[in-house]
């Protein structure tokens, strides 16, 4: 996890995250498969005996053979899988960390840390082991913390055993009996307020035989947060008790901060391989929809648990749960992970990537589908920005040159999955915007085809189009001039200026349909 | 040397205020409620000047020669000697790294005592303008950011304004000793007690008004008398004369 | 009364270990009246607990199990340990109450000792300790319950918090404290 902290690497960031979005757009269409792709009949796997892991009652393995000091990790790493088939006693040490750091661009945020970061340090025994928990609270601490480990097999999961105050430690020892992905949090109180400032985190206990082989493990953890600003607000936040009370998130997040798997920080595999995400869900109030956009869970854990569910498209996991999930990697890209509630993904921050390099699939995925409905999404576009001009435009004081700058950013949003991002579209589908004989033969029809769509034949630049673009309905005229001005002034187009007047004067002739915009 | 620092002592005597009489206020598993009568306090947390020349008179406290029984190993130990808070921290700021022990006997040599944690909570629930103002939006938030936020170097007294009794600082600052800080029973795990502090906690306080007296219950509760935190001080109290 | 502490203190820190619960100056007294510190059990195995004579179930519990670890003793270390209870009730205490209580209780006097003091040292002692309590309803006083095992120099050396844990390992802790010479400094 890293954060930008300076100004270029900031706008860097925000660039970045319009770039998310837009592929997060285009990844979210749900394309209809390709015609050319064979139609085979699946017949369901032979799911084999439902095996019975005994539980607890077949959890302990007999006295530890060896010692061993426990590898922790920040996600979203993951220990090493372990190898001993044989009991060990595994020393585990966690120092509790209070720290302000970034949960968003210019956002700062008092987290409660097992280890230093949000979500905790990633804890990886065998089923069987004999688990020495060392719990450090730092000097520097405001707060007595604690943790209770779901796969705690006694009263309270440690909670009592491991009550800390600031500068002290506490040590309990148990046996992990039942194996399975476990969360972990503190159960101070107030507890609730211990889990929204980020204090949890996830422990592995493997099968004795282990989990199946897999090329890429990531810890990927889910929690929601309270801050008395709204979403992006910036400047230091703080916690929102009020907010979380009423389970009203102001930020739902993947390990603890806006952009912790993106752009650099996305998860990173290739064509070919099978990744396997480490799933936790802290809370503290939100259930997660879990979803990757593009790809199928071929395995998963449901609830970490032991058996195996196949062939799942969006997996719940309950705040203070977890769920383990594969995947083969057939095609190049980049996959999005939200959680599929679908506004905390656009609104709230529950994005992640994962980039798979390597070869192109076509016969897989041909990359050319797209679903026109989903690119009338108003909050693909860079909102703020484009509130500002629409602003700004309302009290007359916009520019030529700002009315382009938040039309492109209004372009990259709407318009660009069809036309391209350098307005060329796609010969015989999408007609180009750019050098568009159409289009500078009367720039004012384009308002009439941004507020009506357009539908029929038309030619332009020499080629013949024949799709459907639909109504712009969900832009308002500010938006619309902007969006235009934009177009006309770029790609050798011929210039000019369209005014949220002309939009205005334009709209009123026309009847508007259901859902439009103002 | 022992006239000079009983001087500095005198000097550095802090005002105290009446508080009380007012009803219980620590509802969250206190003691009882009790209605609390009148009582003194300190204006100000101790400082590590008024501390200093405590140590000064009573070397038996020195962190070099105060008993493991007492106090732990963090006892003063961001002072530069045994004897001074030296040049690096703030010789105004509240004293802290001070064990529940040092704090009673810092007390009990003025001819006074550590308020009880009904008393704290009585001074501690007034804002500038209100007796009670814990049902007060912006006077809970204010409280729970301090508790949210890790803490900032210790600078002088004084940082905030008199409440409505007079008394300073109670919120912001530092974490404060109080005599019966060792009334919650949160030791035991498998009592009912215990319960309520964990998992329980948030059944018993769904207001969040409330949860500024919480969340000080579950700190004195992780505390053993021995202890010396950095964000922890004290300030003292005294019984009203008949 | 300050310089008898003092000196008591002089003479006492050679030989006391800075963490002896025998450094306590406060003034107790017996159910006999007699008055006295708790360094007037130096030299013999302690076991420690705090209690209220009218506290109608948790301490009864406290001393049938107190009993329990000494019948658990081999005889000859049953012999040597001592047993005191300290009440969290000082004011309704008395030494007339609580030599009632004796009695009540079959507590033989020669190992048994039921101390009272103020109620700052009652709260000192219970810091010490890491008993928890407070004032409850109609007069009961919620607590912990807990023995402490002491050394005979005063050291806390085993602690029985949870009353129905195993009684093996505190049980050879009291052996082992019984077995170790009565060395000032301890082991």
């Amino acid at each position: 996890m890293t954060f930008v902290d300076d100004e270029s690497q900031a706008r860097v960031g925000v660039g970045a995250r319009r770039t998310l979005l837009l592929s997060l757009l285009v990844a979210s269409v749900g394309c209809p498969a390709p015609a050319s792709t064979t139609a085979t009949t699946l017949s369901p796997p032979d799911p084999g005996p439902v095996r019975d892991s005994g539980g607890s009652a077949a959890g302990g393995l007999g006295p530890p053979q060896l010692e061993e000091v426990a590898i922790l990790t920040d996600a979203p790493l993951v220990p090493p899988p372990i190898t001993r088939r044989v009991p060990a006693k595994v020393k585990v040490e966690i120092e509790v960390i209070e720290a302000e750091l970034p949960i968003s661009d210019g956002v700062s945020y008092s987290f409660w840390t097992f280890g230093g970061k949000v979500p905790g340090k990633f804890i990886r025994v065998r089923q069987g082991d004999t688990v020495e928990l060392k719990l450090l609270n730092h000097p520097s601490s405001k707060m007595p913390h604690n943790i209770d480990l779901h796969a705690v097999t006694g009263p309270g999961g440690g909670a009592a055993s491991t009550f800390t105050a600031p500068g002290h430690g506490s040590q309990f020892t148990f046996q992990a009996l039942n194996q399975g992905l476990y969360v972990y949090h503190c159960a101070t109180a107030p507890v609730g307020m211990h889990v929204a400032n980020g204090m949890y985190g996830l422990i592995l206990v493997e099968p004795p035989e282990g989990l199946p082989k897999v090329d890429r493990e990531f810890y990927v953890m889910q929690g929601d947060f309270y801050t008395v600003g709204k979403y992006r607000e910036k400047g230091h936040q703080p916690f929102d008790m009020q907010k979380a009370i009423e389970e009203n998130a102001t930020y739902v997040l993947f390990n603890g901060a806006e952009g912790s798997l993106l752009d650099n920080n996305a998860l990173k595999a290739a064509v070919g391989e099978r990744v396997r995400l480490f799933v936790g869900n802290g809370g503290p109030n939100l259930v997660s929809s879990f979803h990757v956009i593009g790809e199928v869970f071929d395995h998963v854990w449901t609830e970490g648990g032991t058996h195996v569910q196949e062939n799942v498209q969006t997996t719940l996991v309950p705040a203070g749960g977890s769920a383990i999930v594969d995947f083969k990697l057939e095609v190049p890209g980049t996959y999005i992970l939200v959680d599929h509630s679908i506004f905390r993904a656009f609104n709230k921050g529950a994005v992640g990537m994962i980039k798979v390099s390597g070869a192109e699939r076509k016969d897989v995925y041909s990359g050319k589908e797209v679903d026109s409905v989903y690119l009338a999404d108003k909050a693909a576009s860079d909102a703020g920005a484009i509130q500002r001009a629409s602003s700004a435009l309302g009290a007359g004081t916009l520019t030529r040159e700002q009315q382009v700058e938040a039309g492109r950013a209004l372009f990259a949003g709407t318009c660009s999955a069809c036309h391209g991002g350098e307005g060329k579209g796609l010969p015989g589908v999408f007609p180009p915007l750019a050098g568009s004989d159409f289009l500078n033969a009367d720039p004012s029809r384009a308002i009439g085809v941004l507020l009506n769509g357009l539908s029929g034949k038309v030619s332009v630049n020499g080629g013949a189009y024949d799709s459907v673009m639909p109504p712009m309905s969900q832009l308002n005229d500010d938006e619309i001039a902007n969006l235009l001005t934009f177009v006309v002034n770029s790609w050798g187009n011929s210039g000019g200026q369209i005014s949220s007047a002309q939009v205005k004067e334009r709209r009123s002739g026309t009847p508007r349909p259901a859902g439009a915009a103002r | 040397m022992l006239a000079f620092l009983l001087i500095i002592a005198l000097a550095a005597s802090p005002e105290m205020v009446t508080i009380g009489p007012g009803p219980a206020v620590a509802k969250n598993g206190g003691p009882v409620d009790v209605d609390v009568g009148r009582f003194l306090l300190d204006v100000d947390l101790v400082s590590r000047t008024d501390f200093a020349a405590f140590v000064g008179d009573h070397p038996l406290w020195r962190r070099d020669r105060a008993r493991a029984l007492f106090v732990d190993e963090r006892y003063l130990a961001d002072w530069a000697s045994a004897r001074a808070p030296g040049e690096d921290v703030d010789p105004a700021a509240p004293v802290t790294l001070v064990s529940w022990f040092a704090a009673r006997a810092y007390c009990s040599a003025q001819g006074k005592r550590l308020p009880t944690s009904a008393e704290w909570e009585l001074a501690a629930a007034a804002s500038t303008t209100k007796k009670d103002a814990r049902a007060d939006p912006s006077f809970v938030a204010a409280i729970l950011d301090w508790y949210g936020r890790p803490p900032a170097p210790l600078r002088a007294n004084h940082r905030t304004q008199a409440n409505l009794w007079g008394v300073r600082d109670l919120h912001g600052v530092v974490w404060e000793w109080v005599e019966d800080f060792n009334f919650a029973l949160v030791k035991d795990g498998r009592s009912g007690d215990g319960g309520a502090l964990f998992c329980g906690a948030g059944a018993s306080a769904a207001d969040p008004a409330d949860y500024a007296g919480f969340m000080r219950l579950a700190f004195r509760s992780s505390l053993e008398a021995r202890f010396a935190l950095p964000v922890l001080g004290f300030r003292c109290a005294k019984d009203v004369l008949p | 009364m300050i310089a008898l502490s003092v000196a008591a203190l002089l003479a006492l820190a050679p030989t006391l270990p800075d963490d002896s619960l025998y450094l306590v100056e406060d003034r107790y007294e017996d159910q006999t009246g007699r008055a006295l510190q708790l360094v007037s059990f130096r030299g013999e195995p302690v076991l420690l607990a705090m209690f209220y004579a009218r506290c109608p179930q948790a301490c009864p519990l406290l001393i049938s199990e107190v009993k329990r670890v000494l019948a658990a003793l081999p005889p000859a270390e049953r012999d040597i340990v001592k047993v005191v209870l300290v009440t969290l009730d000082p004011v309704r205490d008395t030494p007339a109450f609580l030599r009632q209580t004796m009695t009540s209780r079959s507590l033989a006097p020669g190992r048994w000792t039921l101390l009272r003091s103020n109620p700052e040292a009652t709260r000192t002692l219970a810091a010490l300790l890491g008993v928890r309590y407070r004032a409850g309803a109609g007069g009961a006083i919620d607590h912990s319950s807990q023995i402490a095992l002491l050394d005979r120099v005063g050291r806390t050396v085993a602690v029985r918090g949870d009353l129905s844990a195993p009684l093996e390992s505190f049980v050879a802790a009291v052996v082992d404290a019984a077995r170790r010479p009565a060395s000032p400094t301890g082991p």
